[in-house]
C-alpha cells in the first residue's frame, strides 16, 4: 500500500517531523504549475553536483515532470523510484537527494553523497621494504576500488551485508569464487548473519566477534592494512572481509604460521625469503623462551651455566637485591611501558622518549643495582624479537605469553618452563580458525605445504596453492616450459 | 553396545599418526631404566635379547591388526562385547582399563621420582602430578585429534635427545660386549622378558583403530613404529653397556638419564637438567593417550561423559600419588604393571585372535547352512 500520491505540503511536514534534528533542507520549486519538493542534508550531499546536474536539469526542462520521467532522463547514475518512507530517510541520511513531484505515485531518490576521506597512503603498521606500499583507507568504496583494481576478474565475488541494528554498517565478504572453499565461505557468511549487535565499530571488532575462540590469546583472523596482502590471501583461497569506516581488512582462515608470513617473503628471492621467514620463527622462540630460561637457570639450576659464564653472571648480579623472577618481571614491564608510551605519544615525541627512556632507565637501573646488565641484554633481545612478527596482534600475543612463562620459570625452573611450553602446544592444537586446524600444515601434517609456511622454494617448485586452505583448485602454475631457461641468440 | 564405532570423518586421523601414537607410547618411562634391567640378565648380549623381543612384538602387532580386521570399525570394547557377550566382555574391557590405569600411574610416578632425584628434591609429588594431569586433561578435552597432535608434536620435541647419545658412544668400551653370544639361551629369553615394560604400548591399536581413516596402512605404520622403538632401545642399551662398567650399571637406577650427565656444550654445563625437564615431553603423550583410552573405554561401556570420567580419573590419580610415597611401592606398581602388561598385551591378543576367528568361522558356517 503506497501512501503516495500525497499533498505536497503534507509530505513536507511529514518529512520534517520524521527527520526532526537531522538538518533537513527543503527546496520548493515551481515548474509548469507543478510543485517539486527537493529534500537533502546540506553537508552530506555534493552541493555542486546537486546544483549543476539536478536543479538545473529540473528547472530548464520544458516537460511536465513525473517521477518516472525524471528517473529515466536525469543524467545521474544512482537513481531509484521509492515509496518506502524508511528507505527514503536512510538514503537521505547517507547523502541522498529525494525529489517529490506533485501528484506522482513515488519519490525519486538520487545518490549524491559527499564523503570526506583521506587519500591513499603508505602503510604504517605493516611497513615493507620491497613491494607495494599502499594501505587501505577508511572509505569502503576506495578499498573496494583498490581490491577490484588488483583483481580485475569476474571471479572475485563480493557479498554485501549490513551488520548492526542501531547503526547499520556495510560489510563485504570477498573471495575468489573458483578458489575459496565453499564450507569456509558458508561458515563466514553464517557467522556474519548470526550477529545481532548494535553496530560494528571497526574491522578488528568484527574480527573478534567472528573468531572461533575468544578465550585464546592467539588471534585467529588476520588483520591487515595491506591491499597486496589481502589480495595475495584471496588468491590462495582464503576469504577476506572489509568493513566500512575501517582502514583494515580481515583474512580467514589463518594458521599460526601464516601470521609469520610477510608478503615481502614472496617479493624477495626464495632463498632470502626462506631465511628471513625462518629467522622470524627463531625470533618467536627466543622471545617466548629466553627470559624464562634465564630466570629458571639463575633461580634453580646454577649447575647448568658453564663456569666461565657463571663468573660474569655472578659479578653482574652481585649487587642486585631481588630474586631473578622479580628482576625479570620488572624489566619486562619496563619494556612494555616504553612500547605503550611510544605508541600513544605523537611520533616525534615518541621516538625521543623511546630512546631516552630506554637508555636512561636501563643504564640507571643497572647503576643503581636494580638489575644486571646481562638481563637487560636478554630482555631487550626478546622484546626486539617479538617485534619481528609481521602481524601486530601476533607480536602482542607473544609478548603477553612471556609473562606467565617467566612466572612459571621463577616458580618451578625448567620444569615450569616445559610445562608452559607443553601447555602452549596443546592450546595451539585445540585452537581453530573457521573450524580449520590452527597448526596446519604442521598438524595435520601436510608435507607439500611446508614450503609455503615454514620456508619457500624456487618458483618452479612452487606450483601448488596451499592445501590447508582447501582451495577448489590447487594447481597454480606450470613451469614445464619455463624451467629450461633458453637463451635467445641471433647468429 | 554397538560393536562398531560410528564416527564422523572430522574426528578421524590419517594412518600416518599410528606411527607416532605407537612409538611415543612405547618410549616412555620404561626406556629410562631398561638398559639396567635388561643388562642385569644378559649384559654382553642384551642386543640379542632385544631382537628376540622385537620379533615377538611385531608378531603381536600383526595379530592385533588381524583381529581388528575382522570388523569394520570396532575397538576392543566392541570386540569383547561381540565375542564374549555383554557381561563378560565388559569385565574384560574393565580389566584392560584397570591395567591402563595402573601403567599410567606407574609411568607418572617414575617420572616424578626422576624429577625429584635429578632437579627438585623437595618438590611435592602431588604438585608434579597435578602439572602433568592438568596438561593431560586439557589435551584430552580436545578429543582424539588433539591427543594425536600431542603425540605427533612432542615426538619431534623429544626425538633429538637421541642424537646426544653420540657422546657416550664415543666413550664406549668395546670389550664390554665380549664374549658374543656366550650367554645361555634362558638368560637371553629372560632379558627379552625384562624388556617387556619398555615395549608395552602396542595395545593402543585396539583403542585407536576406529579413529583411523585409511585402515589398510595401519599395519605398515605400526611395524615402522616398533622398528623405531626397538632401534632406540637397542641404541640406548648398547650405549649404556659400553659406557658403564658392569657393576656401575647395576647400581645406576636410570642409566639413560645418567648418560646425559657427561654431555655438555659451551653454553650448557649439565645437560641432564635440561633432559629431565624435557622428558616431560616424552611422558606427556603417554599420559594423555592413556587418559584418553580410559575415558574412551568408559564412554563405550557405560556412556559416561568424557569430561566426568577424565576429571574423576585425574583426581583419583593425584590422591594415589599422595598415598604412594616410597620407592618400594613405585617399584612394586611398575612390576605389577609389567606383569599385567605381559599377560594382557603379549599373551592375551593371541587368545583373543583365536576366539574371534573361531567365532567368525562358526557364524559363517551357520549362515551358509
Amino acid at each position: 500500500m503506497s501512501i503516495f500520491p500525497m499533498d505536497v505540503q503534507t509530505y513536507d511536514n511529514f518529512m520534517k517531523a520524521k527527520m526532526d534534528g537531522c538538518d533537513l533542507k527543503t527546496l520548493k520549486l515551481k515548474h509548469k504549475q507543478i510543485t517539486i519538493l527537493v529534500h537533502f542534508i546540506s553537508y552530506q550531499t555534493n552541493k555542486e553536483k546537486l546544483e549543476r546536474e539536478l536543479l538545473t536539469f529540473l528547472t530548464s526542462s520544458r516537460k511536465r515532470w513525473t517521477s518516472e520521467e525524471l528517473k529515466n532522463t536525469a543524467p545521474i547514475a544512482d537513481s531509484a523510484l521509492v515509496t518506502d518512507i524508511d528507505e527514503i530517510i536512510s538514503k537521505l541520511l547517507r547523502g541522498g537527494v529525494s525529489v517529490y513531484i506533485e501528484g506522482s505515485p513515488s519519490v525519486v531518490l538520487f545518490g549524491m553523497e559527499k564523503r570526506e576521506s583521506r587519500a591513499l597512503e603508505k602503510a604504517e603498521t605493516e611497513s615493507l621494504v620491497l613491494g607495494p606500499q599502499l594501505a587501505f583507507t577508511e572509505s569502503l568504496r576506495t578499498n573496494l576500488n583498490v581490491v577490484r583494481w588488483r583483481i580485475h576478474t569476474n571471479d572475485l565475488h563480493i557479498e554485501k551485508f549490513k551488520v548492526g541494528k542501531r547503526i547499520p554498517t556495510e560489510v563485504r565478504l570477498i573471495y575468489m569464487k573458483s578458489l575459496a572453499n565453499e564450507e569456509n565461505v558458508d561458515t563466514c557468511r553464517q557467522r556474519i548473519k548470526d550477529l545481532e549487535i548494535d553496530t560494528v565499530e571497526d574491522t578488528t571488532v568484527l574480527g573478534q566477534m567472528l573468531e572461533d575462540s575468544s578465550l585464546s590469546i592467539f588471534p585467529q583472523i588476520l588483520v591487515t592494512e595491506l591491499p597486496s596482502r589481502f589480495c595475495h590471501s584471496l588468491e590462495k583461497g582464503r576469504i577476506g572481509i572489509l568493513v566500512d569506516k575501517s582502514p583494515t581488512s580481515l583474512i580467514a582462515p589463518m594458521s599460526l604460521f601464516s601470521f609469520f608470513e610477510s608478503t615481502e617473503d614472496t617479493y624477495m628471492r626464495w632463498n632470502m625469503g626462506s631465511f628471513i621467514r625462518m629467522l622470524r620463527f627463531v625470533a618467536m622462540f627466543v622471545s617466548v623462551l629466553l627470559t624464562p630460561l634465564y630466570v629458571a637457570a639463575l633461580s634453580f639450576h646454577y649447575e647448568v651455566i658453564p663456569a666461565s659464564l657463571l663468573v660474569s653472571l655472578g659479578q653482574s648480579r652481585a649487587t642486585v637485591p631481588f630474586p631473578p623472577v622479580f628482576e625479570a618481571l620488572l624489566l619486562e614491564l619496563l619494556i612494555e611501558l616504553l612500547r605503550e608510551a611510544g605508541a600513544r605519544l605523537p611520533t616525534k615525541v615518541g621516538q625521543t622518549m623511546g630512546i631516552v627512556g630506554g637508555i636512561v632507565l636501563g643504564q640507571a637501573a643497572v647503576q643503581a643495582g636494580f638489575t644486571s646488565n646481562i638481563l637487560i641484554i636478554i630482555v631487550a633481545l626478546s622484546a626486539l624479537a617479538s617485534f619481528t612478527a609481521p602481524s601486530y596482534l601476533m607480536g602482542t600475543a607473544i609478548r603477553i605469553i612471556r609473562f606467565p612463562m617467566i612466572i612459571l620459570a621463577g616458580m618451578w625452573g625448567f620444569l615450569g618452563t616445559v610445562f608452559g611450553l607443553c601447555f602452549l602446544i596443546i592450546h595451539l592444537l585445540k585452537v581453530t580458525s573457521l573450524g580449520r586446524p590452527y597448526l596446519a600444515p604442521l598438524y595435520p601434517f601436510e608435507w607439500k605445504d611446508l614450503n609455503k609456511s615454514l620456508f619457500r622454494l624456487p618458483p618452479s617448485r612452487n606450483i601448488n596453492r596451499p592445501y590447508t586452505n582447501m582451495p577448489k583448485d590447487t594447481y597454480k602454475a606450470n613451469f614445464d616450459k619455463a624451467k629450461a631457461k633458453k637463451d635467445v641468440r641471433r647468429t | 553396545m554397538k560393536v562398531n564405532v560410528t564416527l564422523s570423518k572430522d574426528v578421524k586421523v590419517n594412518a600416518l599418526y599410528i606411527f607416532f601414537l605407537v612409538h611415543t607410547l612405547q618410549v616412555g618411562a620404561g626406556i629410562m631404566t631398561a638398559p639396567r634391567t635388561i643388562a642385569d640378565e644378559v649384559s654382553p648380549d642384551a642386543w640379542a635379547a632385544l631382537l628376540i623381543a622385537a620379533v615377538y612384538v611385531h608378531f603381536i602387532a600383526w595379530i592385533i591388526i588381524k583381529t581388528l580386521r575382522f570388523y569394520d570399525n570396532a575397538d576392543l570394547a566392541g570386540i569383547h562385547a561381540d565375542v564374549f557377550g555383554k557381561w563378560i566382555g565388559a569385565m574384560l574391557t574393565l580389566l584392560f582399563t584397570g591395567y591402563i590405569f595402573l601403567i599410567l600411574l606407574s609411568v607418572m610416578m617414575n617420572y616424578i621420582e626422576v624429577v625429584q632425584v635429578f632437579i627438585f628434591p623437595s618438590l611435592p609429588t602431588w604438585l608434579v602430578a597435578t602439572f602433568i594431569l592438568t596438561l593431560a586433561v586439557y589435551g584430552v578435552s580436545g578429543g582424539f585429534r588433539v591427543v594425536t597432535g600431542i603425540a605427533f608434536l612432542l615426538f619431534f620435541g623429544a626425538i633429538w635427545l637421541t642424537f646426544t647419545i653420540a657422546e657416550p658412544i664415543r666413550l664406549m668400551e668395546w670389550n664390554h660386549f665380549t664374549p658374543i653370544l656366550q650367554q645361555p639361551w634362558e638368560n637371553i629369553f629372560r632379558g627379552a622378558h625384562k624388556s617387556v615394560y619398555s615395549l608395552l604400548g602396542i595395545e593402543v591399536l585396539f583403542f585407536v583403530y576406529p579413529y583411523i581413516l585409511n585402515k589398510d596402512k595401519v599395519g605398515r605404520y605400526a611395524h615402522i613404529a616398533i622398528i623405531a622403538t626397538i632401534s632406540i632401545l637397542i641404541l640406548v642399551t648398547v650405549a649404556s653397556i659400553g659406557y658403564f662398567s658392569q657393576d656401575q650399571l647395576k647400581h645406576t637406577v636410570w642409566p639413560t638419564l645418567s648418560m646425559f650427565k657427561i654431555i655438555h656444550y659451551t653454553f650448557i654445563e649439565r645437560f641432564d637438567f635440561v633432559a629431565v625437564a624435557l622428558w616431560m615431553a616424552v611422558i606427556l603423550p603417554n599420559i594423555t593417550l592413556f587418559l584418553w583410552i580410559i575415558t574412551e573405554n568408559l564412554r563405550r561401556l557405560k556412556n559416561i561423559k568424557p569430561m566426568y570420567s577424565m576429571i574423576a580419573t585425574a583426581t583419583f590419580l593425584i590422591t594415589s600419588t599422595i598415598i604412594i610415597d616410597t620407592r618400594q611401592t613405585i617399584t612394586r606398581i611398575s612390576e605389577w604393571a609389567s606383569l599385567a602388561g605381559l599377560w594382557l598385551v603379549f599373551i592375551y591378543p593371541v587368545f583373543l585372535f583365536l576366539v574371534v576367528s573361531l567365532s567368525f568361522r562358526f557364524r559363517k558356517k551357520r549362515s551358509s547352512s
